[in-house]
């Protein structure tokens, strides 16, 4: 159960970073709006505040698991 | 109307609460540390978060939007690095902080000088760099508080701009007096603050609860009012942000805003690695991330509420970008937007609360990046120095503390002197981005020694220092040269004709590197060499044993050995040299604090200072040293005093790791001990049983004994008055004769149970279990005793049969049961037969009877209506020799086994035999033996059924 949690609190922020470089952050430049902001701003804030979302939720676990003792 | 004095005045009062929230803090925490309390708000963990925000500087304030509208979505780069950075604080952040804890890190200097064998070289180089890439930096805040503060109390907002081009570079402005110039009172308030509150003592650790607390409500500061010229952007002016976006249909620039298509590649790429890497190497971000951490579970929450901070920045800025582009004049400054906007439509209160937010935004960096340089530069360049001087300071009894302290303050003054003093003398310059990103591109040269030094053991001082020294180079020559050739000061010989006039050597086209970014290609150059450098020299030089052991702590910063390894260092002081020293550099009091706790800690008293000093205390004391002066200067303070030191890592090694054979041999022994206790537990308990059983075999021996006595001793009298009388009436020897064969029937009785019972305990008794139907079994035995009871006139009723023919009840007729057919009429025969015998009822009557338990065995049931079991004799009723009846009842007829044979017969049918009292008050008396056994399935009993058996009455048992 512990061993997970560490792994995804590696694994978050390099799904973070291809997301966040190009080619893969043109996924949501597509053009258009949605209710009056552009697609691609709302995609990037989408993806932020899931990153934002997930590290806050895994830090809890982290901070439940046996914090001192790892690796 | 917004004049100068009314927007000093206001300035001046919100400094003053900066200060006076900075003094409350300080006393707040000094008292919590005096409660011991851990808790409160000093240590919180959102204060923590907010005190990072000091990454934000004007640089983001105003800088952000003017990138943005000079540069499309770029700007988002700076604050998606440090937001992965963040979102990975367990593999990274977390490290740091752990190993700066240990160590006592007091900067990113002293950081990569301990990791690469305390070197003094090292943390030297990079305090230079860091005070080179930063100096520029501060110059920017200063210039930014100051052009913002001119543009709204000038009213020419706007004509005036940071960004002027190097042909408008003006002498004149750069000589207007330094006493009406709101830079250089800036810079003297913020050295006030950061003397008063970041230089108040030294040491312990490099903490500030109130600089933090003042950084943590600047940044409250700052976002709100950014956010409130956003929010003004797209309401106040304009009608929403669908509004606002649908100009990116005429405007260029708003275009750029709303989409990835034609932003650089490489560039998005350098600046997120940058801002990523400067997140951590910044001198100030390194200050409040890792030394000013109180708490290491802090980062769980820094690492969401950080990233979520740098969001609500990024997402202010865009609409402010936006509006500006398309609302103010073509001619306005980007970089000034933020002000702009308000003023544009007169809302000067709004514009006020936007300086204030910029205000913030740069106090709050040179503050923090002052104090973080100062203890760099006072540690790492003056103390070494004056350490190696024949000065007093350096001799003698005198106090270096003192020393140190004002080795801070005034360091701290040539920190904001040398900013100001740039800035006067650069009144142009690139855009502040630029700026910025130039900065960054000097810090980050020391990512590679970072991430080295924490992730790979074999990174060498000499890779370090090659490495670095490389970065450094080609940062200067590939991305400050240009800067500032391109600002018209210098080099741009060089620039244009390359170095020592060799084309290949140009600065913005290094070995024909051509067609790109200036920043890309300076970053790619000297990072990439600076990386290249460090990994090649690592490779081919070998590290020194201190530096073994410094890498092996900073590798394996989680494994708990690691902290011990300093303390494995055989080394020996004289202690009154080592107390001296502590107290010459950290002052009497914490000297003798620091001696006493460590007693304390290891139970010795008080006082009590050990005239030879252990490894470990000399350790703990150059950790506390390093705490006010840094590792490497710590280090040759002590080399002074030290005697026979041996630092080879395999000893200590082998040293720590024998300790650890030792406690894992004592594990083990520990473990093999309590198996001992255990098996001893079991072999008390194994004898325990013996004993008994041995007892119990001698009880029964005497017991035996004692019942074999009785017939014999009436068989031996009777013979003897049949050998002894002559003249015995024939009919009284025929009658002795009957007696003593009567004895000798009982005797062999007594025998054949004994064998019986002693076969069946051993095991070797044959059984034949199979399924037997109940009602066949009643009706046998029923017929074995009918003799008996006719006899004794006692009426034996079977309701297995009778009862279920008459009434169509279960009684057990229709059961059969997995036994053995003789023992089992043997054991009924015996409960009958003991039924029968001892009733003394006037209308003695036994019954048997048949049912099924709720547990699901098969019953069979013997009653009677005689006098019943003692209760005292209950306990004992199934043992040998005891007899559930009066010894008065005729006494001899039994061998006293009957009984505990019948009970074990039924245990090994897996079974159970039970007494049942009747209430002994209403007459109806009696007792009820219960013997249950396990159902058999009637199909294959009516198999078994043709097959004959024998059918043998037993003898009763115990008649």
């Amino acid at each position: 159960m512990a061993k997970p949690i560490k792994d995804s609190a590696v694994i978050l922020p390099l799904i973070g970073l291809v997301l966040f470089i190009p080619p893969f952050i043109q996924i949501f430049d597509v053009g258009g709006s949605i209710f009056g902001i552009p697609i691609f701003l709302a995609g990037i804030t989408l993806v932020w505040v899931l990153g934002i979302a997930l590290t806050a939720l895994v830090s809890r676990r982290l901070l439940k698991s046996d914090f001192d003792r790892d690796d | 109307m917004l004049t100068p004095s009314l927007i000093l005045t206001i300035a001046a009062v919100y400094l003053g609460g900066l200060f006076l929230l900075a003094f409350v803090f300080d006393r707040q925490w000094a008292g919590d540390a005096r409660a011991g309390a851990k808790r409160g708000l000093v240590n919180s963990p959102v204060i923590y978060t907010l005190s990072l925000a000091v990454y934000c500087t004007s640089w983001t304030f105003y800088g952000a939007v003017g990138s943005a509208a000079r540069n499309g979505l770029e700007f988002l780069t700076i604050y998606l690095g440090p937001t992965l950075v963040f979102m990975g604080w367990w593999l990274l952040l977390r490290k740091l902080v752990r190993i700066s804890k240990t160590q006592k890190i007091t900067s990113i200097a002293d950081f990569l000088s301990a990791r690469y064998g305390k070197s003094a070289g090292l943390s030297a180089l990079v305090t230079v760099i860091a005070v080179l890439g930063v100096t520029p930096y501060i110059a920017l805040q200063l210039k930014a508080v100051a052009a913002s503060f001119d543009a709204l109390a000038g009213g020419g907002l706007v004509e005036a701009t940071l960004d002027q081009s190097p042909a408008t570079y003006d002498i004149e402005i750069a000589s207007t007096s330094i006493l009406s110039d709101t830079g250089f009172w800036t810079a003297v308030l913020m050295g006030a603050f950061v003397i008063i509150f970041g230089t108040r003592n030294i040491g312990a650790d490099e903490r500030h609860p109130g600089v933090v607390a003042a950084i943590a409500f600047e940044s409250i500061v700052k976002l709100v009012a950014l956010a409130a010229i956003a929010v003004f952007a797209i309401y106040g002016i304009n009608g929403g942000l669908s509004d606002l976006f649908a100009r990116a249909d005429w405007h260029e620039g708003v275009k750029r805003l709303t989409t990835f298509e034609g932003t650089d590649y490489s560039r998005w790429l350098v600046t997120l690695l940058l801002s990523g890497a400067a997140i951590l190497c910044l001198p100030r971000q390194f200050q409040v991330a890792v030394v000013e951490n109180a708490d290491e579970r802090h980062l769980a929450t820094a690492g969401w509420l950080f990233p979520a901070y740098l969001l609500l920045i990024s997402l202010c800025v865009i609409p402010i970008a936006i509006a500006g582009l398309t609302q103010l004049p073509e001619t306005a400054n980007p970089d000034l937007y933020v002000l702009q906007l308000p003023v544009s439509v007169g809302q000067e209160e709004l514009a006020l609360f936007a300086f204030i937010g910029g205000l913030s935004a740069g106090t709050s960096m040179v503050i923090m990046a002052s104090i973080a340089l100062s203890i760099m530069i006072s540690n790492h360049i003056v103390t070494p120095i004056l350490l190696r001087l024949p000065t007093p300071a350096n001799q003698g009894s005198q106090d270096f503390s003192e020393t140190l302290l004002l080795t801070r303050r005034l360091s701290i003054i040539s920190i904001l002197l040398f900013g100001f003093l740039y800035y006067r003398l650069t009144e142009s310059s690139s855009p502040l981005a630029s700026i910025g990103l130039i900065s960054f591109a000097g810090v980050a040269q020391f990512l590679p020694a970072l991430i080295f030094g924490v992730f790979w053991q074999g990174a060498t001082r000499t890779g370090a220092m090659a490495g670095l020294a490389a970065g450094f180079v080609l940062w200067v020559f590939t991305l400050l040269v240009p800067t500032f050739s391109s600002a018209g000061w210098a080099f741009t010989e060089i620039t244009q004709v390359g170095l020592f006039g060799i084309s290949t050597l140009r600065p913005n086209e290094l070995l024909g590197l051509k067609d790109m970014d200036p920043l890309v290609h300076g970053v790619l150059w000297s990072l990439g060499i600076n990386v290249l450098v460090l990994a090649l020299v690592s490779l081919l030089s070998k590290q020194s044993p201190l530096e073994q052991l410094q890498s092996r702590i900073f590798v394996d910063a989680y494994d708990k050995r690691s902290s011990g390894v300093a303390g494995a260092i055989q080394r020996s002081a004289d202690a009154d040299d080592l107390f001296e020293l502590t107290r010459r550099i950290l002052g009497p009091d914490r000297a003798l604090r620091i001696f006493r706790e460590y007693a304390a800690d290891r139970g010795l008293p008080r006082t009590a200072i050990d005239p030879t000093p252990s490894p470990a205390l000399i350790a703990h004391i150059e950790r506390e040293l390093a705490s006010s002066v840094g590792a490497a200067s710590a280090r040759s303070l002590l080399s002074g005093i030290v005697t026979g030191e041996t630092i080879n890592l395999e000893t200590v090694m082998t040293l720590l790791d024998e300790t650890q054979e030792a406690i894992r041999h004592s594990k083990e022994l520990e473990q093999k001990s309590r198996e001992l206790e255990d098996t001893a537990e079991k072999l008390r308990s194994a004898n325990d049983q013996l004993t008994r059983l041995d007892k119990l075999k001698d009880d029964f021996l005497s017991q035996v004994s004692h019942e074999l006595r009785t017939p014999m001793t009436s068989i031996r009298s009777f013979a003897e008055i049949l050998t002894g009388a002559d003249t015995l009436d024939p009919k009284d020897a025929s009658r002795f004769l009957d007696i003593i064969r009567g004895e000798s029937q009982r005797l062999t009785r007594l025998l054949d149970d004994i064998l019986d019972m002693s076969r069946m305990e051993s095991g070797q008794a044959l059984w034949q279990v199979r399924a037997l139907a109940l009602s066949d079994i009643a009706a046998e035995t029923v017929d074995a005793m009918d003799g008996l009871a006719r006899s004794q006139q006692v009426a034996l009723i079977n309701r297995v049969v009778a009862e279920s023919q008459a009434e169509g009840e279960s009684h057990g007729a229709d059961l059969h049961v997995l036994a053995d057919s003789d023992r089992l009429k043997q054991v009924m025969i015996n409960l009958l037969s003991n039924a029968i015998k001892f009733n003394t009822s006037p209308n003695p009557t036994v019954w048997i009877d048949g049912g099924t338990s709720r547990t699901g065995f098969a019953e069979i049931r013997i009653l009677d209506n005689g006098p019943g079991i003692p209760a005292e004799d209950i306990p004992t009723l199934f043992t040998k020799f005891s007899r559930g009846w009066t010894e008065s009842a005729n006494r001899a007829s039994g061998s006293g086994l009957g009984l505990a044979i019948s009970k074990q017969i039924v245990d090994h049918l897996g079974g159970s035999l039970t007494l049942v009292n009747h209430d002994q008050t209403d007459g109806s008396g009696g007792a009820t033996f219960i013997i249950s056994l396990p159902l058999a399935d009637p199909q294959k009993a009516g198999d078994d059924e043709p097959e004959a058996h024998p059918v043998s009455v037993p003898r009763p048992a115990a008649e």
